[in-house]
């Protein structure tokens, strides 16, 4: 008795659950209100990010440059310095320290060091690297390489400026040559390029309308989007209409070769229901 | 070509039944309500039935509200297979846990305070009428687990296969079936508990 109840009771369930309800207009109704609301509140959140964003890159790059000495100063700085010509960096003033790249030599088991001629002291700004600084500085230094050698409170800017001259004649990590004007050294940072997906979308539409339309032309549009998106998001939806244009020409074939993938696919899957009707269907 | 091929080539163009297009997909991003709007006429019979056979009529509106609002932001987890209408069921189920015990306990407080109290068992099929047996199966339904309810639901009362059942909730046919027969066996006891009161 009680497996007959639960049956009674399921189809109960079920048909009760059919029947219209007069609230479905009030819902639909309290849905628009709480969408509406949902996204003037977002709208209001991104406005209030970017203000708050705004604000911290303005006040946080008049910081700066009240630190670097001036705006001028502060893109200078900023600039890594193999990006700025040589003409710019004999330019440094002469009141900003040198910072040491590395601890100092006395915190190394070191040989005693003899300082170079090369390393001048803060106020000078010997830009022009002799030979032999050149020849050292050219090869990569690596850690063990750099324990031994006489450590110089400018090494890295010499270094960088004895890298220069062989930097400016190769193009960069990139691939590309490196700025050769002041312009382009302070010029902003490229942003990030991302594919768009305009000319899939317009030839998706495309090739809907014709399809809509039942033009011959349908099929090869379909063909269009579909190489250049093969694995784009509706490439599903163009493969199937693909196949239903190859149906209306009569390819049972080549049809039946479309429709195959979707009607062997798991139940429930796209069009999967309706694949395997129209290939039960097609003519031999 | 007979009439059986072009029927079925005639329900695929118009890409907001089963699938999204692009300009539903761009315009619901958007918040644009008429984008809303439509899929809700398109949908939610579908979506409410559900909501009505899983939680009860107490919150199944609710339920219905909760599921489309948040549709699109869940679009940007859908991966554009299936149905759209299969994605929205998902979507409802995900909901409903917050519903289910909602629902519980309003049926459990109008069982209390309800004019008359149960009269004596009696034969089911003399003394319960539709509305009475659907009430019935769902106060039994809320002494299920989350888990258990789902399956008895999705497969016995919404008559999906297995595979799909499987498919929507994320597991394994077998556990599927696994549920099922412990949801029903739970029901019987309850039904049985009920009726006799």
């Amino acid at each position: 008795m009680s497996d007959d109840l639960l049956e009674l009771a399921t189809r109960a369930l079920r048909e009760t659950s059919e029947a219209p309800n007069p609230r479905a207009g009030a819902t639909r109704a309290r849905l628009l209100a709480s969408a509406e609301r949902q996204t003037a509140r977002r709208r209001g959140w991104t406005l209030r990010a970017l203000l708050l964003g705004a604000g911290l890159l303005a006040s946080g790059t008049a910081m700066a440059a009240h630190v670097a000495g001036g705006v001028p100063e502060l893109l200078r700085a900023l600039t890594p310095s193999w990006v700025q010509p040589a003409a710019q960096r004999t330019h440094k003033p002469a009141h900003k320290p040198a910072r040491p790249l590395h601890a100092p030599a006395s915190n190394r088991v070191l040989p005693a060091p003899a300082p170079p001629a090369s390393a001048a002291p803060p106020s000078v700004t010997p830009m022009e690297p002799s030979a032999a600084q050149l020849d050292a500085s050219s090869a990569p230094r690596h850690a063990s390489e750099r324990a031994h050698s006489p450590r110089k409170p400018r090494a890295k800017r010499t270094e960088r400026a004895a890298r220069a001259p062989r930097v400016e004649s190769s193009p960069d990590a990139m691939g590309k040559a490196a700025p050769a004007t002041p312009t382009e050294s302070v010029a902003a940072p490229r942003p990030v390029e991302r594919p768009s997906i305009a000319p899939e979308l317009a030839l998706f539409r495309h090739a809907e309308r014709l399809h809509r339309a039942k033009s011959p032309d349908a099929l090869s549009a379909w063909d269009a989007y579909l190489k250049l998106a093969p694995n784009g998001a509706l490439a599903p939806e163009a493969r199937y209409n693909r196949a239903l244009c190859l149906v209306r020409m009569q390819r049972y074939d080549e049809a039946r070769a479309a429709l195959t993938p979707f009607a062997a696919a798991t139940p429930g899957a796209y069009r999967q229901r309706e694949a395997r009707a129209l290939l039960e269907h097609l003519p031999r | 070509m007979d009439g059986s091929v072009e029927r079925s080539l005639q329900m695929t163009v118009p890409l907001e039944s089963h699938a999204l297009g692009p300009s539903a997909r761009e315009g619901l991003a958007a918040g644009d309500l008429d984008a809303l709007a439509r899929l809700y006429e398109q949908h939610h019979e579908a979506v409410r039935r559900f909501a009505r056979r899983f939680v009860g009529e107490e919150t199944a509106e609710d339920l219905v509200h909760d599921t489309f609002l948040s549709l699109p932001r869940a679009l940007g987890r859908w991966n554009g297979t299936g149905s759209l209408r299969t994605f929205l069921i998902g979507i409802a189920l995900n909901h409903a846990r917050h519903h289910v015990r909602a629902a519980a306990r309003k049926r459990a407080a109008m069982q209390r305070f309800a004019a008359e109290p149960p009269g004596p068992a009696q034969s089911p099929q003399d003394a319960l009428d539709q509305r009475q047996l659907s009430e019935l199966l769902l106060r039994a339904m809320d002494t299920l687990s989350f888990d258990h309810r789902s399956a008895f639901v999705l497969c016995d009362v919404e008559e999906r296969p297995a595979a799909e059942v499987a498919e929507l909730l994320g597991i394994p046919e077998a556990t599927v079936r696994t549920r099922l027969f412990h949801a029903r066996q739970k029901l019987r006891t309850a039904l049985q508990r009920r009726g006799a009161r």
